[in-house]
């Protein structure tokens, strides 16, 4: 009975080594490249990226709300593993970003990132134009503001475009001469939110034409139905540049809104009289105009006439003519 | 039944013991350890030591004086400018915004009025009416104010917003000889000064927490290219041009320290 029991406990023993053996010889060893962890850190916790080594990927979802332009991921490595390249804030639209891992034994695993941006959808632009009634913008307005349900306030993500009929994009600049751009929720008639990014500037290089307006958020684009006009306008703003020049000598003055067009005539006010300057050049941008070399020494405010608008002038600040 | 027992409480059941835990721990040996040392943080051999930057230049434009640029974002450990695509990210620390990109800032995702909102950066900003030097004791956590572009122009100054690191001579008159070079000086506080009507105004430190919980202690020494005493500094100055000092220390510390 008793050789039996000692029978038995070999067999048994023997059994439980033959399990752990299995077990250990069967499986392959582990690499030693492996991403063990990818999180990203937010205010409200991390976001925790997928690994997956069966297809080496790493899956991670950002949600609307944290504004990301960018995710600076924290990254574990097996033991003794390292990145071959420094890991980087990414891009959330980025779609060609991988990591290798060197193991401690010199093996490598790559791993590709797929960023899954969870927008709000669909991306709806408020038109300025209807079927009816073609909305006219002035080129090198710089106060237009762009209504769409953005839903952020973080104005470095949004890209306002003017397409022309050949396709091109025109970007809309942030005025900053009007101060910060910034993004704000707005309610609009119906009662319903949406946000306003505004004071953006109409580019001064554009023609007159049919635009329609295109806007893109991260990963989300919409274009306008309908096209808006731009048109040119009465300048109404210039560069301030109180300048001292000699009778005879140049000057130039520069929009800061407006495009200049069909420059027609360049003058002075001198004792209640008009007096016409030659205009020696312009472009849509500046106008370079010579002083009489009879002029008599003193500050004079210059005034501009393009096309048939009235007459466009700094207003307060002029040409001082030295002696 | 007893013999049973006694049978088992001998040699042999302690062999098979040890032959069943040693099949396991055998079995087991091969498991993966998937928790890596610590790696040091990196820049960690910034602490302790004093640091200075001459001349971190921001883009000003005296012709629209009264308009903000956007915020310009600056890392203690590099040095250097952060992008701007960074700032929710905790890759910098300080924050220049407001006019002429003169009020400071902290990096804190949790304070909506922080243009790191939504990040990870849990740092902030406060001043102390006191020497660079002198400032040796960490204020508590709660101490430090989350927000944005909040330490700028000083109430001995014009345009005063509480305690600044500077003084706004408007008029050239409070610091300056009256003079129209000497209107429109941004004085840094990092030194004492005295105003023309003898007041003594004390220097100023910025304390600043970093998005990653260490601490810094900073001398805002000029805003003026190449210039670093109020003497030299005039109305047409290039500015800004950021100089200060500064050292920092790990979290969990307490001092501000200097090691060799």
């Amino acid at each position: 009975m008793q050789s039996l029991k000692y029978v038995f406990l070999l067999v048994f023993s023997g059994l439980f080594l033959a399990v752990g053996c299995t077990r250990t010889e069967d499986l392959p060893p582990l690499s030693q490249s492996r991403m063990l962890s990818f999180k990203v850190p937010t205010a409200d916790g991390d976001i925790i990226g997928a690994i997956d080594e069966s297809d080496q990927t790493i899956t991670v979802y950002v949600p609307f709300y944290h504004q990301f332009a960018v995710i600076d991921p924290e990254i574990t490595l097996s033991e003794g593993a390292r990145l071959e390249e420094e890991s980087l804030p990414v891009d959330v639209l980025a779609e060609d970003v991988r990591y290798t891992v060197i193991g401690n034994d010199g093996s490598k695993t790559t791993y590709r990132l797929i960023i899954h941006l969870q927008q709000i959808t669909p991306f709806t632009l408020l038109e300025p134009s209807t079927e009816a009634l073609i909305a006219k913008w002035e080129i090198g307005y710089g106060s237009v503001s762009i209504q769409a349900n953005f839903n952020t306030t973080d104005p470095s993500i949004i890209s306002v475009y003017l397409v022309d009929d050949a396709g091109a994009e025109h970007p809309l600049r942030p005025n900053t001469a009007l101060g910060s751009v910034g993004v704000a929720p707005v309610i609009i008639g119906d009662g319903q939110k949406t946000y306003s990014f505004g004071n953006l500037r109409i580019p001064q290089e554009l023609t007159p034409g049919l635009y329609h307006l295109k806007v893109d958020m991260l990963n989300l684009s919409t274009t306008s139905t309908y096209p808006v006009e731009l048109v040119w306008g009465k300048p109404n703003g210039f560069i301030y540049n109180p300048v001292t020049v000699k009778a005879g000598e140049t000057f130039t003055l520069e929009t800061g809104s407006i495009s200049l067009h069909d420059v027609r005539e360049v003058s002075f006010l001198v004792n209640g009289e008009k007096l016409p300057l030659e205009i020696v050049e312009w472009d849509h941008l500046k106008v370079t105009a010579r002083v009489p070399a009879d002029l008599a020494p003193g500050t004079y405010i210059p005034s501009i006439v393009c096309g048939d608008f009235e007459p466009s002038s700094p207003g307060w600040w002029g040409i001082t003519i030295a002696e | 039944m007893n013999r049973k027992y006694t049978h088992f409480s001998g040699r042999p059941r302690l062999l098979t013991a040890i032959l069943i835990g040693a099949t396991l721990l055998a079995s087991c040996s091969r498991s993966d350890n998937s928790q890596p040392d610590p790696e040091p943080e990196p820049g960690t051999d910034v602490y302790y030591k004093l640091h200075r930057v001459e001349n971190f230049a921001v883009e000003s434009d005296d012709e629209n004086p009264t308009q903000a640029k956007a915020a310009v974002l600056f890392s203690l450990f590099t040095k250097e400018e952060v992008p701007s695509s960074y700032m929710k990210t905790t890759r910098w620390d300080i924050s220049f915004s407001g006019l002429y990109n003169s009020f400071l800032g902290g990096n804190n995702g949790s304070n909506s009025n922080n243009v790191a909102y939504g990040g990870a950066g849990t740092g902030g900003v406060l001043i102390l009416e006191k020497e660079f030097d002198e400032v040796t004791e960490i204020p508590g956590d709660t101490q430090f104010d989350a927000k944005s572009g909040i330490i700028g122009t000083d109430d001995a100054g014009a345009f005063g917003e509480g305690t600044g690191w500077y003084l706004y001579d408007f008029g050239g008159s409070i610091l300056g000889d009256g003079t129209e070079q000497k209107a429109h000086v941004a004085y840094a506080l990092g030194s004492p000064l005295t105003t023309n009507s003898g007041t003594v105004i004390p220097a100023r430190t910025v304390v600043v927490k970093t998005p990653k919980g260490d601490y810094a202690k900073i001398k805002m020494i000029s805003c003026y290219k190449d210039a670093f005493t109020p003497d030299v500094w005039f109305k047409d100055t290039p500015h800004m041009f950021f100089t200060f000092e500064y050292v920092i220390v790990p979290a969990g510390s307490t001092q501000f320290e200097i090691k060799p």
